[in-house]
């Protein structure tokens, strides 16, 4: 058995990452392009489609790095820490999206909200008047409803979310193949026709 | 060699990730004196069997005279390629809605008596602000011809889109205008000179809450003659006669004829 350099398992490996692109593309690549078709990417920064490619990047890397050497059960530990990652990720991303997002009218780019209110606005808010009423009355700016902190930090968390889900995407198809590579017969040169 | 494999994988992971080539390309030089030329020449020698292009257009109408429907197609974007703050801006995009619009009417059914005056009128107001940037005319008075233009064109579509229903042609709303979150609004009074304030509908009901007097409200100054407005607001008008008239408006998002807002006393 010849040992491999880490550099060639990552271009073997990347080589078989582009050779499944009939689901790989389906699952890793297609998934980010609901961001240009749907809408559904974070609003905030408006760099996002390059962040999640240097990170997913940067996350394949690492795997192929540090993991590659490891044995098939570890791989397959692994295989199933990143689904659940993805599958917590996914949910906690689109709640987020969800709870935390709007868009003044189908044409506008969304906007994120806060999640603690201003402290002149607190005392107008109740069940008659409630946060999305007080953004209609606020000319749709979310920065008069609630602190500007809180603001930034659910645009960070939503963006972290999104990262998260496609880096753990990314991880899982990394490793998944990874884990396929230990699996071949290698069949040894002495023995072949 | 590895490296530049490394490079390649980052190109097409951002390749799927983001559609960059996609985005649109601004040229920020001017349009020279020649492609003005060339799109006011375009006016004078369009032939009248071709379908007009709507090529930098804000607005454009198709007559389906079978069904009797006019359908009235916002364009968003203008598909111009000169940057949005360049002067030359006005007066080249306001020929490209004349090119449209001369092309249209030629073509439609209204009588050119009643839609002439106003072509022509646009036209001129683009001339004069041809003449404004060569004299290196202040912005303000940029700011100003440019929403001269606006309204002009303004009143065309609403001529157009007014005849077509007098002869019992449907016009559907179109669903928005371009913009983000804020809406071009015509504010009227009926008598003229009523006083209108204006304070969106969050300061107003912390206003309330805080049992504010009325004069400390921080209301809204609208120095434009179309202001733009999003949401909800609660206004005040003050009458020459003393009387005074208070109530909440919501401004939709996304109509096609400009909103006017008409505010007229409590009888």
């Amino acid at each position: 058995v010849t040992t491999k350099s880490g550099l060639a398992e990552f271009k073997e490996v990347i080589s078989d990452f582009r050779s499944l692109t009939s689901w790989a593309v389906g699952s890793a690549v297609a998934a980010p392009l609901a961001d240009l078709a749907l809408k559904l990417g974070p609003p905030w920064p408006t760099g996002v489609p390059i962040i999640t490619a240097l990170a997913e990047l940067l996350a394949l890397i690492c795997i192929f790095h540090y993991w590659f050497s490891a044995g098939l059960k570890t791989h397959r530990r692994r295989m199933l820490i990143t689904l659940l990652v993805l599958c917590l990720s996914f949910i906690t991303y689109f709640a987020l999206f969800s709870e935390f997002t709007y868009a003044p009218s189908a044409l506008d780019e969304r906007q994120v909200k806060g999640f603690v209110l201003r402290a002149d606005v607190a005392p107008v808010i109740n069940d008659q008047f409630t946060t999305d009423d007080a953004l209609e009355g606020a000319e749709y700016k979310a920065d008069q409803v609630w602190k500007a902190w809180s603001i930034t930090v659910m645009r960070l968390t939503i963006l972290v979310t999104w990262l998260v889900l496609f880096v753990s995407l990314g991880v899982f198809i990394g490793t998944f193949i990874i884990a396929q590579r230990r699996r071949t017969i290698k069949i040894p040169v002495s023995a072949r026709p | 060699l590895h490296a530049s494999r490394l490079f390649l994988l980052l190109i097409f992971l951002i390749g799927f990730h983001g559609n960059l080539l996609a985005y649109p390309q601004v040229r920020h030089n001017r349009p020279t004196p020649k492609e003005i030329a060339q799109a006011i020449d375009q006016i004078t020698k369009e032939e009248q069997s071709s379908e007009p292009h709507t090529q930098g257009v804000n607005t454009a109408f198709i007559i389906d005279r079978e069904a009797r429907v006019l359908t009235i197609l916002h364009i968003l974007g203008d598909s111009m390629e000169i940057a949005q703050d360049d002067v030359w801006r006005i007066p080249f995009k306001a020929y490209f809605d004349l090119n449209y619009l001369y092309r249209f009417l030629r073509s439609s059914d209204i009588p050119s008596s009643a839609w002439s005056p106003r072509v022509e009128g646009l036209k001129n107001l683009a001339d004069l602000a041809i003449v404004d940037i060569e004299n290196n005319a202040d912005p303000n008075r940029l700011k100003a011809r440019d929403m001269q233009i606006a309204n002009q064109l303004d009143t065309i579509y609403s001529l157009i889109a007014h005849y077509y229903r007098g002869l019992g042609y449907r016009v559907p709303t179109p669903p928005a205008v371009a913009g983000c979150c804020t809406n071009k609004i015509r504010i009227l009074t009926d008598p003229p000179h009523g006083n209108i304030r204006l304070l969106t509908y969050l300061r107003y009901r912390q206003c309330i809450v805080l049992k504010l007097e009325r004069e400390q409200w921080p209301w809204l100054t609208i120095n434009q003659e179309n202001p733009s407005l999003a949401g909800r607001y609660h206004y005040f008008v003050t009458w020459s006669d003393g009387r005074t008239t208070e109530g909440d408006f919501q401004v939709g998002m996304g109509m096609f004829e400009p909103q006017v807002i008409t505010f007229r006393p409590t009888r």
